[in-house]
């Protein structure tokens, strides 16, 4: 049985995600404090962290990276709402995605699905991503929606990959500079107009995007 | 030394500027085109006095009358040289010395200075004339100074009356710009990290960040230019302009401070008002928070109570009902939570220049595909004049003034009547119109709808809304430098349109 580890100060919230985490088939372990959680997913094989920000003893970004060296695993950082700027450092930490709080249940259940998926794919051989019906062939450089083949510059190729290769969680606008020029530097406006062009190309709407979703202020996700 | 055509020239060009602005001043104009009729007619009337007064000098000298001769002589050319300057008065002199000396002084029609009373004559002639060209000359300086003087005055006036009904700082740069001559650079530099500039990006963010640390002191720039700054209580305002307009852009800026000044200041008295407001709003939050929390706490509270102590007595169907009743009035909750804590960042106040630049439009897709969801069947149209416009603010901020604006219009109008949304920029601010086909908003309540736990009739009936939305929505507009209004729909179009307004910080169409 895969484990989930769940990082909160707040018993209550241990208690109302336990029953139905196991209903889903996880194995659930708690921590109260970063230190313990730090110590039970090094001594655990977890494979999905639920971690929320305030923690009484550290700022839950701070473990991330510790919490990472120990095993490959999926972090989905819980987080108060109105707090981007947490959200991104965290984000660019290394977490997977995050979670606002008060959370819808299923919505809970259908990002630690996709960051399992995630965890699975640790060591990433895998050629083809597939997305809400978009393929992406990375051998074959090939993109196709629904079967048709969509043309797409090579910088806009290395985006969309970034993007599908973490399909259904959020991708920083840092993560994706980084993807498309290898530069963090480089004037984000480069990375609105890629992202508009892209949005052209496989939107129905692009003013309002069904695929490629904006997370203001934080990144872009592709729905999947 | 002044030629006497150049003085015409400069005569006639005094005259035609008199109404034109700094910034085509009509000197040269005037020079390549009036400078020949005007020197001839000169000329003529020079000639005509010397005639004139030569003959009376001859007339007097026939009826044995030396002294009344000389002295018509002397009276020619004191004319001359104070009609036309030093050049014009000195020929004349000389032109007089010569008749005088060949025709009217012994011997008749021959040079010579025998006498004293020969020498005194063409002395008084020459000495006449450099004195009365070195008045006639500083006159005309002193004139002309001063009508240059007061033609600054009333462009300084003109200017600063035009300010007066500017209500935008980028309409005030504008201004500016049209009024003041050959400014290189003119920005608003506010101490908030807002920038000013006519330029989509403005140039003189390091200078003016130099500026703010050395109190404005105003400095020379590269190549004979010069940088002026001028502080007002929010920012500075900092100019370039070359060395020879330094005095009028000085008093421009000094303009402009002035009316910067009168912006932050109404600004100010908007948020005093709203401080003086929020003892009232704290009374009444209180009454309307224990409504309004009260209400999905029972429900959750009764539903799980039932559940908890006598699920055995209730229907399946029953305890599913119950369920749904504790989710639904948890998420009432959540949300009525999310618009309290707004209001607090409300009263206590945002600070904008700590806030990122997010695209609206982005913003405005990501409310629009949440409207669509909660309301599958509404008709929403849209109708964009711009691809992108970046607003300085924080998303969430941005995401609820555009929402809770939506929102409004979907709730308070029928469901067979179509929302359309639409985008434009106007003067530097980004303006997103969400047009609908309601019963319209009445002058009454057209300001009412912005306060708080403000209900419309139809939003009671159906015990929709907490009356925060829209007052939320403004409040954050209005600490991000914009506006929430409601006016009419143009044309005499049934419904109600409301009016986002942001600034913007860079835009593409």
């Amino acid at each position: 049985m895969s484990s989930l580890l769940v990082i909160d100060d707040e018993p209550d919230i241990h208690r109302v995600l336990r029953p139905v985490l196991t209903g889903a088939g996880w194995e659930v372990l708690g921590a109260m404090t970063a230190a313990h959680g730090l110590r039970v997913a090094r001594a655990n094989t977890v494979k999905v962290v639920l971690l929320d920000l305030g923690l009484p003893d550290a700022d839950g970004k701070e473990i991330i990276d510790q919490l990472q060296t120990t095993n490959p695993l999926s972090i989905i950082v819980i987080s108060a709402r109105h707090q981007d700027l947490e959200k991104v450092a965290a984000l660019d930490a290394g977490a997977d995605d995050y979670v606002d709080k008060p959370f819808n249940i299923e919505e809970l259940l259908a990002r630690i699905r996709v960051a399992e998926r995630r965890a699975g794919s640790w060591v990433d051989k895998v050629e083809q991503h597939s997305a809400g019906g978009l393929l992406l062939d990375t051998a074959k450089r090939r993109v196709t929606l629904a079967g048709e083949d969509i043309k797409l510059s090579p910088k806009e190729f290395d985006l969309l990959r970034e993007l599908i290769s973490n399909a259904g969680q959020v991708v920083t606008h840092r993560r994706l500079l980084m993807a498309g020029w290898g530069d963090v530097t480089v004037d984000p406006q480069y990375l609105r107009s890629y992202i508009a062009t892209l949005r052209q190309k496989l939107e129905a709407d692009p003013s309002e995007p069904q695929i490629l979703r904006s997370e203001p202020g934080v990144g872009y996700r592709l729905a999947g | 030394m002044r030629s006497a055509a150049a003085d015409a020239a400069g005569r006639a060009a005094l005259t035609d500027a008199a109404p034109a602005s700094f910034a085509s001043r009509p000197d040269t104009r005037a020079i390549l085109s009036t400078p020949a009729p005007a020197a001839v007619r000169g000329d003529l009337v020079n000639g005509a006095i010397l005639l004139a007064c030569v003959t009376g000098g001859f007339v007097a000298h026939a009826h044995g009358r030396p002294v009344t001769a000389a002295s018509s002589f002397v009276f020619a050319v004191v004319l001359v040289a104070t009609r036309h300057g030093l050049k014009a008065g000195l020929l004349s002199a000389i032109l007089a010395s010569l008749v005088y000396n060949l025709l009217l002084s012994d011997p008749f029609l021959r040079f010579g200075l025998t006498s004293i009373d020969d020498l005194v004559p063409i002395l008084a002639f020459n000495a006449s004339a450099v004195a009365c060209a070195y008045v006639a000359g500083r006159l005309k300086d002193q004139a002309r100074a001063s009508e240059e003087a007061q033609r600054r005055v009333e462009s300084l006036l003109t200017f600063s009356q035009d300010l007066q009904t500017t209500t935008s700082l980028q309409d005030m740069i504008a201004a500016a710009r049209q009024s003041a001559p050959g400014l290189e650079a003119l920005e608003l530099h506010l101490d908030n990290g807002r920038v000013i500039s006519p330029e989509q990006e403005p140039t003189l963010r390091l200078l003016a960040a130099q500026l703010r640390n050395a109190d404005c002191t105003s400095l020379p720039a590269e190549n004979g230019s010069m940088v002026l700054c001028e502080r007002f209580s929010d920012g500075l305002v900092v100019a370039i302009v070359p060395q020879e307009h330094a005095t009028d852009a000085a008093a421009h800026l000094a303009i402009i401070a002035l009316a910067a000044e009168r912006w932050a200041l109404t600004h100010r008295l908007v948020q005093a008002d709203v401080f003086r407001q929020s003892e009232q709003f704290k009374t009444a939050l209180l009454s309307s928070v224990s409504h309004d929390l009260r209400t999905p706490l029972a429900v959750i509270s009764a539903s799980a109570g039932s559940l908890l102590h006598y699920r055995e007595s209730l229907s399946a169907e029953a305890q599913q009902d119950l369920l749904e009743s504790i989710e639904q009035q948890s998420r009432r909750l959540d949300q009525l939570t999310d618009k309290l804590l707004s209001l607090g960042r409300i009263e206590g106040g945002l600070d904008q220049a700590s806030m990122p630049t997010v695209d609206a439009l982005e913003v405005l897709g990501e409310a629009l595909v949440a409207v669509r969801q909660a309301a599958p069947t509404r008709k929403i149209t849209k109708e964009y004049g711009l691809d992108h416009a970046s607003v300085r603010a924080e998303p969430s901020l941005l995401h609820q003034i555009i929402a809770n604006v939506l929102e409004n219009a979907i709730i308070h109008t029928p469901k067979d009547t179509t929302v359309h949304v639409s985008v434009a920029s106007q003067g530097g601010m980004l303006l997103l119109r969400v047009d609908d086909d309601g019963p319209g908003v009445g002058a009454m309540e057209a300001e009412r709808i912005f306060q708080r736990f403000h209900q419309g009739a139809a939003a009671l009936q159906h015990k929709r809304g907490s009356g925060l939305g829209l007052s939320i929505a403004r409040g954050f507009a209005r600490a991000l430098g914009g506006d929430v209004t409601v006016v009419a729909r143009p044309g005499g179009a049934r419904g109600a349109r409301f009016e986002i307004s942001l600034p913007i910080e860079e835009e593409s169409r």
